[in-house]
Parts: structure tokens; C-alpha cells; sequence
């Protein structure tokens, strides 16, 4: 027999069946642990993120008015204790950008940059009859803003290619609220009092809280209609390649420009900085639970090889050499994780479709509107394989390496 | 009686074990013997005289403190662990007192077990298990585990795995210490049959004399040292 060490290993197992059992289940719930915790906050991050970042250009180019730029310490001292409406109104008047189409021109080499679009973007009032609500009334191209934004995945009712100066897209929690539907007629209204009657031909759901009760599309001529903007736009949105690389094009378009570039890694910083701090509290609980694990494991096998030591004498009076007790015993070990790799991952799945159901229950969170779906995270199903099975070895190596070093006659008259 | 006994197997020359500890044991002293191949040999001696540590350290098991053991001329203190378990896989054969079975593994396995660890692959060796179990009379018990088996069934198992892999040499130590007369009996007879079939030597280790004297050479130890070392009137 080529690997009598698997034979042994095997019927070991069998044997110590009571054992085995208590390591798969150690294993098991070490690995369920480690993919589900995670998986639930980056499933839940990572959706935030997608409807974030497919909501919104990668990247934005905006104008700050040079006396703000320059005085910016001054003017917060000076708001500090004014209005925020006061605020927002000098806020409006720096980023308004004259020339927009030299921008794009200026950086459209650039080579990460697959689409760009103006627009504006305001505050403004939306009403219709007694009803009036605050929204953030964006003007677009829809033709060009389409590119950038993949807003038609978004569209549950009606349409938006074919926006016109006389028409607007809504919010699908703003539609309900102003009980507005496709075909209905409602007012945008600036801050400087400019309305506009503008008729509903598509209602929107993008799953963000923010988007779908505050966010309007109206064309960018009607936008700057209602903002008083001339020709002007208050940024460019911009679509690119790769999105991670969203902070190194924003700072080469920085360079170019010489305008306020902002990518939307630094507009959603704080979601991005909250799954760095999970993922350091996260190392933390899977240290514990590894640690938990592998005693657990060590122990177990201290004890198997205590009782094994009369046979593991028998078998190196035979000619068994170290290596091979060693191994006898590491194969048990990598088999049980192995085994408690697969119980652990449908587990995680099962505690996740779990979890899944509670929040569905629930129906949104509290900063989407839809229920995000939950995953097993790829790096941590990577990450478990390895603790897995690293882990179970390491917690049996020593004790199988005690059991190689065993004198075959101490171990016989044991 | 034994033509093939000719050759040295075994020669110890100045073998010395000491025990280390608070009070050291001077278990070996000065061995100076030579055993040939074929021989039927009992070493006797009363409890605690060093027979035991003498079985181990002629079977490899154990590590004398000093001299040189040679076996078949080679000289054996350099010869690493690896070395050892290969040629104690090869050349020797043990039966403990306690049978020492594997008791997760039938008798059948047992037996091959041996054959397994010398990584060897022969179709024919399970059939060799198979023939050497009806030598010792368990062709019915192959399937068994030894807790299903009585005591000389599983001494009897023992005796077919030490004789798996053919073997120059056979250690026996207190073969039959836990057996009845009957079976003892029918175990010395075994042993005198491979030995004279096979021209297997067998180094049988007891403080039975009935067994002993039927012997073709007795080793008397006491306190370490060889005292006897006699060669029985019906041995050539």
C-alpha cells in the first residue's frame, strides 16, 4: 500500500468518531462565523455602495469661487452662526462654470474617462396642488447624463431619453408623497422664485433613501431656467473605466482643470472608512475565533494521541517512520477541516438567507429603501478556507509531532 | 538440527545500557554475544534482570549507551531512525506480551500491516496474510477485530503480523505469560515449526522454564550480565 498513512488516518477517524465530531464542529462554526458576520456588512456596504456609485457620477468637476477658495477659514467664521439657507445661497453662487464645453474639450484625452456630461444642480421646491417638497432638481442631457449615470436601470414608470425642456423625472418615495404620476403635471420652483410647470414622464427608484425622495431630473435648458444659470452649469459628471481608480483621475483632472474635482471614493469616504474600521474589528473577532477554534482542535488531539500511544508504538516497532505517525495524524485533521470547511460555508449561506428574511421582514434600512442582497463575501469564504485548514494543522502538529517523537518502548509499556 | 545456522545474524560487542535518571540503571553490562541465523534462543532471567532491555535493544528499539551491535556485519549505532524503522519493517518480527493488536483494524489487517508500511505493492501479499492466519489456525477470524477475539486468538494474530514480512529475526517477549498451558503449548509448537521451515531465528525472551529448556540455546541474565549461555544437548 502506497499511503497506508490515509488507511490509518481513515479508519482512526471512524474509530473516534465522537471526536471527530467535536473538531468538524468546532471547525464548522469557526468558519460560519468568519464568512457570516462579514458577509452581512459588506453585503449591506457593498449595496450601498453599488447604488451609490451607480447613482451618481464617478466623478464630478465643480467651480468654488475663488474669494471662497482663498477665504474659506473667514467665511465658515462668518456662516457659523448665520442661516443654512444663507449658506447654501453662496454655496449656489460658487459653482457656477461658464465655460463647460472647454473643460470638456481641455480633458477629454484623458484616458480612464468613458463619458461626460453637464449638468446643473440645485435646490429647489416641487409642488402640485397642496402639496410642496424640497428636492434636489438636477438639469441634464439626458442623451449625455445617461452615459454617465445609468439612470434608465433606475426608471420604474415612463421614461427619461426623451426629456424635454416641458417635462421632469421624479423620485418614486417624492411621486408618492406629492401623489404624482406619469402624465401628471407639477411646479419646480428655484431659490430665486423662478417656477416652472413641467409635465411627469418618468417616476425613478434607485434604492437610496436620498435619491428617491429627493431627487428630480429636469432638462439642463429647464434647470437653468429655474436657477437662473444663463448658460452656465454648476459641474461636469464624469463616467470612467475603473472605478477605483476614481481618486488618481480625480487628481489628474485637478491638475488639468484647476477646478474642484471630487471622485466618489471622497463622497461616500464615510461608508468607505466605516468598512476599514469593520475590517479591522473584524481581524480582531476572527483572531478570538481562530484562537477558540484551534485550542479546541489541540486539545482534542492531545487527548487522541494520549490514547493512541500503545498504537502508535505497535506501528513504529513495525517500521513506521516519524513522519508517517505525523502524518497519520495531520490527515485527520486537514480531512475534518476539509469537511468542516463545506458544513461551515452552507451554514454562512443558511445564516445569511437567515438574516436575509429577518430585514425582509423589516422591508428597508435605514439608509436604503430595498433590501440589499446578501452574499457570502468571496475574500472571506478565501479568507476561512485558509483558517480552516491552516488552523487545524498547526493545532495538530505539535501534538503529532510529540506522537513521532514517542520512544516505540516507552510507548508500548505506556 | 539446523543446517542453515551457521551464519552470524546478531554479534553485540561491550553492550552497555544505562537508564539516566536520579539514581541510574545499569541495565546492560558488558553484552558480548554472537546469535547465528536459524537459531531457537530463550533469554531467561528473574524480573527486573534487563531481558526485556536486551529484546529492545536487539530489536532496534532501544539504544545501548555504548559498544556496537552488528547485524548480519553491518554495524548498527550509526544508522539513523529512518534507517532503524526500515530495517525493523524488513528484518525483524515482534510479539509482546500484551498482544498489542490494532484494535480499530481486523485481524487480517492487522496482519498485513507490516506490509503495508513497507509502501510495497504486491497483489499476492493478501493472500501470504490470508495463508499465515491458517498457519496459526485462524483462517475462520479473518474479518474479526481483536476486541471480538480471545486472548490467544490475538496473541496468535500477533504472531502471523510478526511473520508477515519474513523476517531474519523473530523477538518474542512473554509470548505466552497470559495464556493457559494448552495454548502456550500449541504457540511453542508454531514457533518451532516456522523456525524449522522457514529458518526464521526466534529470540524468545521468558521466565517460564518449561519453554525455555525446550530451547536450543538458553541466555541467563541476572542484574545486566550474561551468567549463562548454554547450547541444549539436542541442538548441533
Amino acid at each position: 500500500m502506497r499511503f497506508y498513512e490515509l488507511f490509518i488516518a481513515f479508519k482512526y477517524l471512524k474509530a473516534n468518531l465522537r471526536q471527530s465530531i467535536i473538531i468538524t464542529i468546532a471547525i464548522t462554526i469557526g468558519v460560519a462565523l468568519i464568512i457570516w458576520i462579514p458577509s452581512i456588512n459588506l453585503s449591506f456596504f457593498g449595496d450601498l455602495i453599488d447604488k451609490s456609485v451607480s447613482s451618481a457620477p464617478n466623478i464630478t468637476i465643480t467651480k468654488e469661487l475663488d474669494t471662497f477658495k482663498r477665504n474659506k477659514s473667514s467665511f465658515d467664521l462668518f456662516f457659523a452662526d448665520r442661516t443654512l439657507l444663507l449658506k447654501d445661497q453662496v454655496q449656489t453662487r460658487k459653482r457656477n462654470i461658464k465655460s463647460y464645453k472647454q473643460i470638456m474639450n481641455q480633458v477629454k484625452h484623458v484616458e480612464q474617462i468613458e463619458a461626460m456630461a453637464p449638468f446643473v444642480s440645485e435646490q429647489g421646491f416641487i409642488i402640485k396642488a397642496a402639496e410642496e417638497r424640497g428636492a434636489q432638481v438636477r438639469g441634464i442631457i439626458p442623451e449625455l447624463e445617461t452615459k454617465v449615470v445609468d439612470i434608465e436601470k433606475d426608471i420604474i414608470r415612463g421614461g427619461i431619453k426623451n426629456l424635454g425642456i416641458n417635462d421632469i423625472v421624479i423620485g418614486v418615495t417624492l411621486a408618492e408623497k406629492l401623489n404624482a404620476e406619469v402624465g401628471d403635471r407639477v411646479t419646480v420652483t428655484g431659490p430665486r422664485g423662478i417656477s416652472r410647470n413641467l409635465k411627469v414622464i418618468g417616476i425613478i427608484s434607485t434604492g437610496l433613501r436620498s435619491k428617491d425622495e429627493f431627487q428630480v431630473y429636469v432638462s439642463l435648458k429647464s434647470g437653468q431656467q429655474v436657477f437662473d444659470l444663463g448658460n452656465d452649469v454648476n459641474g461636469i459628471g464624469i463616467k470612467i473605466k475603473d472605478i477605483y481608480e476614481a481618486n488618481k483621475v480625480a487628481a489628474e483632472l485637478r491638475e488639468i482643470t484647476g477646478l474642484n474635482v471630487d471622485s466618489w471614493m471622497e463622497d461616500n469616504k464615510q461608508i468607505l472608512d466605516q468598512i476599514n474600521r469593520f475590517k479591522l474589528i473584524i481581524v480582531f473577532i476572527n483572531f478570538l475565533i481562530i484562537f477558540s477554534a484551534a485550542s479546541s482542535i489541540t486539545s482534542v488531539f492531545i487527548m487522541l494521541i494520549a490514547s493512541k500511544a500503545k498504537e502508535i508504538g505497535i506501528l513504529k516497532s513495525m517500521g513506521a517512520k516519524n513522519h508517517s505517525v505525523m502524518a497519520i495524524f495531520i490527515i485527520q485533521a486537514l480531512f475534518l477541516s476539509l469537511l468542516a470547511y463545506v458544513l461551515g460555508i452552507i451554514c454562512a449561506k443558511l445564516l445569511l438567507m437567515w438574516y436575509a428574511s429577518l430585514i425582509a421582514q423589516a422591508g428597508e434600512t435605514f439608509l436604503t429603501s430595498e433590501v440589499p442582497v446578501f452574499r457570502i463575501s468571496p475574500q472571506y469564504a478565501v479568507l476561512a478556507f485558509f483558517y480552516s485548514t491552516v488552523t487545524s494543522i498547526l493545532a495538530s502538529v505539535i501534538p503529532s509531532y510529540q506522537a513521532a517523537k514517542l520512544n516505540p518502548v516507552e510507548a508500548i509499556n505506556a | 538440527m539446523h543446517s542453515g545456522a551457521e551464519k552470524t545474524l546478531i554479534k553485540m560487542e561491550n553492550i552497555n545500557k544505562i537508564y539516566k535518571g536520579v539514581q541510574p540503571v545499569h541495565a546492560l553490562k558488558d553484552i558480548n554475544l554472537t546469535i547465528r541465523k536459524g537459531e531457537f534462543l530463550t533469554i531467561v532471567g528473574p524480573s527486573g534482570s534487563g531481558k526485556s532491555t536486551m529484546m529492545h535493544v536487539l530489536g532496534l528499539l532501544d539504544t545501548p549507551t555504548s559498544g556496537k551491535l552488528h547485524y548480519i556485519g553491518q554495524e548498527t549505532s550509526k544508522w539513523n531512525e529512518k534507517q532503524k524503522a526500515e530495517f525493523r519493517n524488513k528484518e525483524i518480527g515482534f510479539i509482546f506480551q500484551a498482544h498489542l493488536l490494532l484494535p480499530e483494524f481486523t485481524a487480517l489487517e492487522n496482519v498485513l500491516m507490516p506490509y503495508y508500511i513497507s509502501r510495497k505493492t504486491n497483489s499476492k501479499m493478501k493472500d501470504r496474510a490470508k495463508e499465515i492466519l491458517m498457519l496459526v489456525g485462524l483462517s475462520d477470524k479473518l474479518y474479526s477485530k481483536p476486541p471480538q477475539l480471545s486472548g490467544g486468538q490475538n496473541q496468535r494474530v500477533a504472531i502471523a503480523r510478526a511473520l508477515m514480512n519474513n523476517p531474519s529475526v523473530v523477538f518474542a517477549d512473554e509470548p505466552t505469560g497470559a495464556l493457559d498451558q494448552q495454548t502456550s503449548a500449541d504457540i511453542y509448537n508454531l514457533f518451532r515449526k516456522i523456525n524449522s521451515e522457514e529458518n526464521m531465528t526466534f529470540i524468545i525472551v521468558t521466565h517460564e522454564r518449561n519453554l525455555a529448556q525446550k530451547a536450543d540455546r538458553i541466555i541467563e541474565i541476572v542484574d545486566g550480565k550474561i551468567i549463562r549461555d548454554e547450547i541444549m544437548s539436542s541442538y548441533n
